[in-house]
């Protein structure tokens, strides 16, 4: 078990590695860069900015340059910010507001998902069945901007019980509607995969036994079948986590949240090319780490999964 | 008949048991009029061969049958109670308690993700909510010593797949019997074993079941297994029972052509080496459109034209033996004629 952990960890430096070399050629290949805007700041000013960060340089001894800090544990400063703020410091002061969003959106999507599949399952043909079916449908199909607006219209404004800016209030229920909107996706694809999975399971035979044992349906279903039936959505739900965790980063444009996700996506269009890496590769950290605890987890549900018999 | 004597004994009475499956293609009729009793320890057989309804018609009485399959009429009546008349609750606690069941393959029939430990735990506390984990532990492994498995301890600590399927199958024999039911049904306990270890399974089930005097259904269809461990034997062909009487009579004279055939197309040990196996012609009847009248017809060899019009009715060929072929009905006919022009 240690050789395979061993192992794992070796293969996500190694992953992590790929992905920051392939982001930064990505990144330096986009034209533009940090310093311009509308008004255009004179050509002497550019040079200075550009000698000042090190982006004069050629773009191999800046990528040199870049991962001998990184080795180092140095992610570099932002270069938009004022005052040149730390990447570390700026991951480190966004993403928990993400993450506590994120981590109230996955939990209710998981169990409300897991718990209508397995309804919808049971149900399987009978109008809850395609009543859920047809929700968990529309939730896959609908992007993740039109729920948030969805919300935002229904929920928000004079008289209604939701804040429309996240910030704008300390109250609890400024979670509510970017928990909905940001869980309404995972929580749909999480019903529709535990209903495959659980009609898979209740059709084996091993159901049947524990039908003739005289257990009662609560005890075969949530004992029985789901257990079988939670891989699928194990599967799914490693990397969601890390993607939830991280940001939507379209729910947090809508609601204004001064998450992690926004400012990811404002760093690309600001060229802000440290705040680039350095989210990239802590969201990459975040999938890969997710991924090995998943596969650990196997484990846990399926006894009969060995780890280290496989490549 | 028989069906009225010694009523008391009986642990299963079976009457005119019907039950259809309403497919979008129209009904199936998977059982069409089965009637039999068991006594308490007593082991039938149910021969038949695939799709047959020997399967279904004792999910009904298990209350197990899936939908669209239902059973349209008729009475089961255990130890004096209606079965069909039970509640889902019911039905919940007589299973597993009352009347156990255990299936055909050991491999796919445990749940892969639990320990057999907890399997059989767990069959013992659906059915005693009182009794304690430690308690239930220590019965468990009475039952699995009692199947004739060894270092019981740590074999209630593994998993389903770090068992053989002869192992697998004594564990589920373990955890259907470990409520001490009156009946256990086995369906095709040892056709997915292979022979060594079918004659382990049969060599465990017939002493399980001198010592616990419980009354056994065996559904098989292997004419060999019923010979080893059934006392009598309900032929089925078709979802209609053709014939039915004790083991002896079944194999020394056969009341069926349908019976006659499954015994002529069994290899024996004792045959001539030149002989061959006589495959019984023809198909199996499609359940959507059965024929009109005696379903075995189309493949009778000895089909008259009444057998294509109307199922014959039941004759006693013997001391409980009965047999549905206008074959029978002719002869008891000419009996009846001779004696009286004697």
């Amino acid at each position: 078990m240690a050789k395979y952990i061993l192992k794992r960890v070796l293969m996500a430096l190694l992953t992590i590695f790929a992905i920051a070399s392939l982001t930064f050629f990505l990144m330096k290949a986009i034209p533009g860069n940090p310093f311009l805007s509308e008004k255009n700041p004179p050509q002497s000013v550019i040079d200075n900015l550009n000698a000042k960060y090190g982006l004069d340089k050629s773009v191999p001894e800046q990528y040199v340059m870049y991962m001998n800090n990184l080795i180092h544990g140095d992610l570099g400063v932002s270069i938009k910010t004022q005052k040149n703020y730390p990447v570390a410091r700026i991951i480190t002061e966004m993403f928990p507001t993400s993450a506590k969003i994120g981590a109230i959106a996955i939990s209710w999507a998981v169990i409300v998902g897991v718990l209508l599949g397995c309804i919808s399952a049971y149900y399987r043909g009978k109008a809850a069945d395609s009543a859920l079916r047809v929700v968990s449908t529309l939730g896959i199909s609908m992007p993740g901007f039109v729920v948030a607006t969805l919300l935002l219209l229904l929920l928000c404004g004079d008289g209604k019980p939701f804040p429309v800016l996240f910030t704008s209030t300390t109250s609890w229920r400024r979670y509510v509607l970017p928990c909905l909107a940001l869980g309404f996706y995972p929580m749909c694809y999480i019903a529709r995969q535990t209903r495959t999975s659980m009609l898979d399971a209740l059709g084996q035979e091993y159901i049947k036994t524990a039908r003739a044992k005289g257990l009662n349906t609560k005890r075969i279903v949530l004992k029985h079948a789901l257990r079988n039936a939670f891989i699928p959505v194990l599967t799914y739900l490693g990397p969601q986590i890390a993607f939830t965790l991280t940001g939507g980063f379209v729910v947090e444009k809508v609601f204004s949240i001064p998450g992690l996700g926004r400012y990811f996506v404002q760093a690309i269009t600001n060229r802000d090319y440290p705040v680039i890496m350095g989210t990239t590769i802590f969201l990459a950290s975040f999938v890969i780490i997710m991924n090995l605890i998943v596969d650990l987890l196997y484990k846990v549900v399926d006894p009969r999964i060995d780890l280290t018999k496989e490549g | 008949m028989s069906e009225h004597t010694e009523q008391k004994e009986n642990l299963l009475e079976v009457r005119d048991l019907h039950v259809s499956f309403f497919t979008p293609a129209g009904e199936v009729k998977a059982v069409s009029g089965i009637s039999y009793d068991l006594k308490y320890d007593e082991v039938m057989g149910i021969v038949g061969e695939s799709g047959s309804g020997k399967s279904q018609e004792a999910y009904a009485i298990m209350g197990l049958l899936q939908s669209p399959g239902k059973v349209i009429g008729g009475s089961i009546t255990f130890e004096g109670e209606d079965v069909l008349s039970k509640s889902r609750t019911e039905m919940t606690a007589f299973r597993g308690s009352r009347a156990a069941m255990i299936f055909q393959n050991p491999m796919t029939s445990l749940n892969p993700v639990y320990t057999i430990g907890n399997q059989l735990i767990e069959a013992l506390r659906a059915h005693d909510k009182s009794i304690s984990k430690e308690e239930a532990g220590k019965r468990a492994m009475e039952m699995l010593t009692m199947v004739g498995i060894n270092n019981v301890q740590q074999r209630m600590k593994q998993y389903p797949h770090e068992l053989s399927g002869g192992m697998r199958q004594r564990v589920m024999i373990a955890m259907g019997l470990i409520c001490h039911p009156k009946l256990l049904i086995a369906d095709e306990p040892t056709t997915a074993l292979d022979v060594t270890i079918q004659a382990q399974i049969l060599e465990l089930m017939k002493s399980l079941q001198k010592q616990t005097h419980m009354g056994i259904i065996f559904i098989t269809h292997n004419l060999g297994v019923v010979a080893e461990i059934c006392d009598k034997v309900c032929v089925m062909y078709a979802g209609k029972m053709v014939e039915q009487g004790p083991v002896d009579d079944i194999f020394y004279s056969p009341a069926h052509p349908y019976t006659e055939g499954l015994l002529r197309s069994m290899p024996r040990v004792d045959a001539d080496s030149h002989e061959r196996l006589i495959p019984i012609e023809g198909t199996p009847v499609d359940m959507l459109n059965p024929p009109e009248g005696c379903p075995f017809a189309p493949r009778c060899p000895y089909a008259m034209k009444v057998c294509l019009q109307k199922m014959p009715p039941y004759v006693d060929v013997g001391e409980d033996h009965r047999s549905a072929c206008w074959l029978r009905v002719q002869e008891a006919l000419e009996k009846k004629e001779g004696k009286n022009d004697g």
